[in-house]
Order: structure tokens, then C-alpha cells, then sequence
């Protein structure tokens, strides 16, 4: 075809002219299409990945979106509970050069997949800008979720787009319960926080095609293992296993220092088109009935009724997949349903999943507040059914308080003498 | 899916996604809806190499994907206006918005809905070929390629695409150079005009 009557028919626009005009110069901004790109790449890469778990959780797409909804939240309180969790300092000098390249970095993005038995595998990308801002972009096998999270105001926006709804959280008010090195929030920041000598040199290995040394570090439980190129040392790879989450695993890699983050990627506003969840999460008043509610919550979703066996980021996560599982038992796209009744359900199903997730996450807040040595934490809910009026299932013993706080099987709560808590014998049982 | 797929996929993905999502922008006008386009377009590639498609059959990588997402933001566009669509007339609604806000509408980005939403309401087909065509600058000869008709027929097409687009959007809006102004801003504006006389 000629250019004659190319251009010609596209003088014959008349009226629409300026309009065609206003269309093609409505581009997306810059930050726009970084966050569409690294979501697709991840998509595809991650594809083979998630197809498992795609199969086991086929069912109905509206439904799964709920449930994805309640993940999204308790992967929020991953990046919190591990990113709470404060590093130790310790000796050693090779490791500091590797540390550097973490706390120099402006900017900084990379992949996190995490990984534990029995549990799907997620992967995120992650973005983080200083002064501690970062954007966590989850991807789950039936949609995405994105976190961004704000320490300067230690405030956090979910976003879920698959039904366009959004969170507020804001731990403002729950910081001077708080260490004042607990600052550092999720896998990514932590890295700033690294020792700057590691406990273990562990030796040059081949990986990807290219030598790489590696480095341990242990601390309290928590294991990093640091991979950095051989020649140029360069981070490669790091592995993290967390006290708090025991059988997971977090491997980030795929990071680049110092890339352009337009400030928009780190925004606390909801997009224009989003509406609020109908739960909201209050982190202002945290108290023990969270912790009641979370186990409520869970002995009431399990088939036995029985508490979760043990209180910690993967039991927690592990049930949240298995609520999902149990979740697609609802047959939404039966005949007989009527349209009105459908909705009904399936926003009762929406309302349910928030709700899960909302206890889960407030309840592992409180968890952390009361988590530490001098409270003396103990949990034995393992086996013990909903109603078990006479098993004690928790005690702590609360700041400055002379008795325990004990919760029963039946959740009931009351003020216990110490020397009345279950006996080590008890206890050591128990754990 | 296979490795091979996979890395080519990728590969893929990484040359022309940036494209891909422009083309979807434009059409749909905001970048939720061009993300969901961008990885259908993607996603709906690898089945189709999974299924029967071999991934040295396309010739042109570029025009094959900007032809794919153009087609496909046009079927969202056309899924989200039918939600959207009541008993009144596209131009109808258009007015009363025109009438709601006419400030606000005579924004740039407001023409573009307003054509995206005229669009929407086009025969599939002649939306599609006014897209390539105006929105991708594809040459005539390319659009019949890819879209299996005869250049003659791309000149009908968008004739009547043209002429449609005109009768829906003219009643709202009024020719101005370089761009348009909708017919309740320029109504408003010889009103002022005549009170100050």
C-alpha cells in the first residue's frame, strides 16, 4: 500500500483527530511498566514452579482470590516476624565487604522464593529504597498480591489486584512495645543488618556456571548463607532459615544495587479504582484476645478441631494453605445455585478468608510481644481439641506481672500463680 | 512446559513486553488492565506452544505480538463496556458525563476514554483494524496481512469505522485544532461570551 493513501485516510479523520492524538500520547510512566515487566517475568519464570500447586488448588477462580487475599496478609506478617527478628553482631572481616555492598546500596532489587515442606512455593520480587521503603510483589499461582511497606512510618498498604481492594496497616503505636533495633523489615532490609564477619567460611563452588565462595552465619537460630561471585564478589545468591519459621527456606537472588525506583513504586496511596477490604486491621490495640482469636480461628477451620501444633511462621503459613485447600470443597459453579445465592456465598466465602487471615496476623503480633525470654512463652496445643476446658494450652507470664496468664482448651483465661503453671515435667512434655 | 519454550518465552517477553503493554495501554487506559493484557498475551503464547503453534512459525515477532495485544486489550475493552452498558446510548451517556463535568472531560485523557469507549462499541472486527491502523500506525498492506483480508477491504473498513466513530462522538464534541473540545464545554463557553455582551 502506498504512503499516499496511508496518509491520506488518516487525514480523513476530521473530529476524531484529536482524540486518536490524546490516545497515543497516553503512555503508562516509567515505574508503571517496571512493576508490569518484573510481575510477567515472574510469572513465566515461576511458572513451571507453581503448576503443582495450580493443579491442587484448581477450583473456583472467585473463591481461590479470596483465599489469596488471606495469604497475602500472612505473607505480610512473614516479612514483619522475620524482619523483627534482630541480627547479632560477630566476628570476622572477609564478610564485610559482602555486607557493604547491602548497606551502600540506594536502591536495591532482587527475587525471594520461599520454600518448606508442604507448602507451595512463592516467589517475590522485591524493591527497596531508602530511607526504608520497599515493595514486595507476591506471586501465587492464582494471582499476585503487593505489599508496600514504609518503616519511616511504619505504615504497610496491601494491594490485592485481582479484586482491586486494598489494606491499611500502620504499627505506629505498636513500635515502643518494640526493641529499638527492630527496625528492619523483611528479607531484603535485614541484609542491612548483617554482621559484618561470618561465623563460616564454606568454600568455593560452582553455580549457575560461574565460582562463587560462600559464607555461614548463624545467630539465634537464624542460618544466612551468603554466595558472592569468586572474582568479582558480587552477591550471587543468599539462603536464609529463620528460628521463627523452622523448615523454611528464603533464597534470594537475582540482585542489582543502586537501579532507578521511581518514588511512585514505594506510594502509600491505594491506585484510583481501589476499595478498602471490609476488614481493616487495627495493630493499635493488640491484646490476648488476638492470640484467642487466631486460636479460635484455627481449631474452628481444622477437620478435628484441634489447635495448631506449634505457634510458629510455618505452622501458621501451612494452615493458611490448608484453609485454602478446604476452601475449594465449595462448589460455586453448581446449577442448581441460584445467581443471587451464588453471590451470597461466595461473599460470605470473601468475608471468611479476610477474617482468617485478619486473626492469623493480629494474633502472631500479639505472639511477638510476648515471645520474649523474660515473658517465659510456652505453648502445648498440640493434639488438645477446642473445648478442653481443663488442658492448659498457653501461658505467660506478662511485663512487670507476678502471675501467668494461662488459656485453656475451651479458650477461657485466667490469672495463674507461678508455682501453680504446669511443672517442667509438664512442660518438657508439652514441647 | 518445556525449557526450551520457557527461555524463548522469556526471551520474548524481555524484547517486546514494553511494546506489548503500550499497546494494551492505549487501548484500555490505565495499567492495571494493560498488565492483565500483557501477560494473556504471554500466557496464551505458551499454550499455544504447549499445544500445536511451533515457536519458529512467526515471522515477525513485533508485528505478530503488537497485532496480538491490540486484539486482545479490544476484547477486554468490549467485555468492560458491556458490563458497563445500560439502555441508553453510548452518546447519550457521553453527554450526560459532558453535562456531570465538562472541565474535567475536556482534559486530553478525557478524549481518549471517550474514544476508547466509542470504540468499544464498533464491530470487532473494525475496531480492530481502526486500532492497528491509528493507534499502531501499521501500514494497510501489514493489516491485511495480519488480519486475512485485501487492502481494499482495510479502506472500507475504516471507512465505516470513521464514520461510525464520527456519528457516536460528534454530538458531544466540537472540532477544535489541535485537539477536540466536547460540544457542552464550547456551549458554555459562547455563553459566557454572550452574558458579557
Amino acid at each position: 500500500m502506498s504512503k499516499h493513501r496511508d496518509e491520506k485516510n488518516t487525514g480523513d479523520l476530521g473530529v476524531l483527530a484529536g482524540m486518536v492524538e490524546a490516545v497515543r500520547a497516553d503512555a503508562p510512566a516509567e515505574s508503571v511498566w517496571w512493576d508490569a515487566r518484573r510481575n510477567l517475568m515472574g510469572r513465566l519464570e515461576g511458572s513451571r514452579e507453581v503448576s503443582v500447586v495450580t493443579r491442587i488448588l484448581r477450583g473456583s477462580r472467585s473463591r481461590r482470590i479470596g483465599w489469596a487475599a488471606a495469604l497475602g496478609i500472612v505473607v505480610v506478617v512473614v516479612a514483619l516476624l522475620i524482619g523483627l527478628n534482630p541480627w547479632a553482631r560477630g566476628p570476622g572481616q572477609a564478610f564485610a565487604a559482602v555486607v557493604e555492598q547491602f548497606r551502600s546500596a540506594r536502591t536495591m532489587t532482587c527475587t525471594v522464593i520461599t520454600q518448606g515442606e508442604g507448602l507451595p512455593t512463592v516467589r517475590a520480587e522485591v524493591a527497596y529504597k531508602e530511607p526504608g521503603h520497599m515493595r514486595q510483589t507476591t506471586i501465587f499461582p492464582f494471582g499476585r498480591n503487593i505489599s508496600v511497606f514504609d518503616t519511616t512510618q511504619m505504615r504497610t498498604l496491601v494491594l490485592i489486584p485481582a479484586t482491586r481492594q486494598f489494606m491499611e496497616m500502620d504499627y505506629s503505636e505498636l513500635l515502643p512495645d518494640l526493641p529499638a533495633n527492630r527496625t528492619a523489615i523483611s528479607d531484603i532490609e535485614k541484609l542491612r543488618t548483617l554482621p559484618d564477619r561470618a561465623n563460616e567460611l564454606l568454600g568455593e563452588r560452582e553455580m549457575d556456571g560461574r565460582k562463587v565462595l560462600g559464607f555461614l552465619v548463624t545467630e539465634g537460630g537464624t542460618r544466612v548463607t551468603a554466595w558472592v561471585d569468586a572474582e568479582t564478589w558480587d552477591v550471587v545468591r543468599v539462603e536464609s532459615e529463620w528460628a521463627l519459621a523452622p523448615g523454611m527456606r528464603v533464597v534470594m537472588t537475582d540482585f542489582q544495587f543502586n537501579v532507578d525506583l521511581d518514588d511512585s513504586l514505594f506510594s502509600l496511596t491505594p491506585p484510583e479504582g481501589y476499595t478498602r477490604l471490609e476488614y481493616q486491621m487495627d495493630l493499635s490495640t493488640l491484646n490476648e484476645q488476638d492470640l484467642i482469636r487466631l486460636l479460635r480461628s484455627w481449631a474452628e477451620h481444622d477437620k478435628d478441631r484441634l489447635f495448631p501444633p506449634a505457634l510458629d511462621y510455618t505452622s501458621l503459613a501451612k494452615g493458611a494453605v490448608k484453609m485454602g485447600f478446604s476452601a475449594k470443597k465449595t462448589d460455586f459453579s453448581a446449577k442448581e445455585m441460584g445467581f443471587l445465592a451464588k453471590v451470597k456465598e461466595y461473599r460470605a466465602a470473601m468475608k471468611e478468608a479476610e477474617q482468617f487471615g485478619a486473626h492469623m496476623t493480629r494474633g502472631m503480633m500479639f505472639l511477638m510481644l510476648i515471645m520474649k525470654p523474660e515473658n517465659d512463652w510456652h505453648y502445648a496445643g498440640e493434639g488438645v481439641q477446642l473445648g478442653e476446658a481443663l488442658i492448659p494450652i498457653c501461658w505467660w507470664r506478662p511485663d512487670g506481672s507476678d502471675t501467668y496468664r494461662v488459656i485453656y482448651g475451651d479458650l477461657s483465661i485466667e490469672d495463674v500463680a507461678p508455682e501453680d503453671v504446669p511443672s517442667a515435667q509438664e512442660r518438657q512434655d508439652a514441647e | 512446559m518445556r525449557q526450551g519454550h520457557a527461555e524463548r518465552l522469556a526471551e520474548l517477553a524481555d524484547r517486546y513486553g514494553r511494546m506489548v503493554f503500550a499497546t494494551a495501554y492505549r487501548v484500555l487506559g490505565n495499567a492495571e488492565d494493560a498488565e492483565d493484557a500483557l501477560q494473556k498475551v504471554f500466557l496464551k503464547l505458551l499454550s499455544k506452544w504447549n499445544g500445536r503453534l511451533k515457536p519458529d512459525a512467526v515471522r515477525d515477532w513485533g508485528a505478530f505480538l503488537r497485532v496480538s495485544a491490540s486484539r486482545c486489550a479490544l476484547d477486554m475493552l468490549r467485555r468492560k463496556a458491556r458490563r458497563k452498558r445500560t439502555t441508553d446510548t453510548l452518546s447519550e451517556r457521553v453527554g450526560l458525563a459532558a453535562e456531570e463535568n465538562p472541565r474535567h472531560l475536556a482534559t486530553r485523557r478525557e478524549e481518549a476514554r471517550l474514544l476508547r469507549e466509542a470504540l468499544s462499541a464498533l464491530p470487532k472486527r473494525d475496531a480492530r483494524i481502526f486500532a492497528l491502523r491509528y493507534f499502531e500506525d501499521f501500514p494497510y498492506a501489514e493489516i491485511a496481512e495480519q488480519m486475512n483480508v485485501s487492502v481494499s477491504q482495510v479502506g472500507v473498513i475504516l471507512h465505516r469505522a470513521r464514520k461510525r466513530l464520527r456519528d457516536i462522538l460528534e454530538p458531544v464534541v466540537v472540532p477544535a485544532s489541535p485537539g477536540t473540545r466536547l460540544a457542552s464545554d464550547a456551549g458554555q463557553e459562547s455563553g459566557k461570551e454572550n452574558s458579557n455582551v
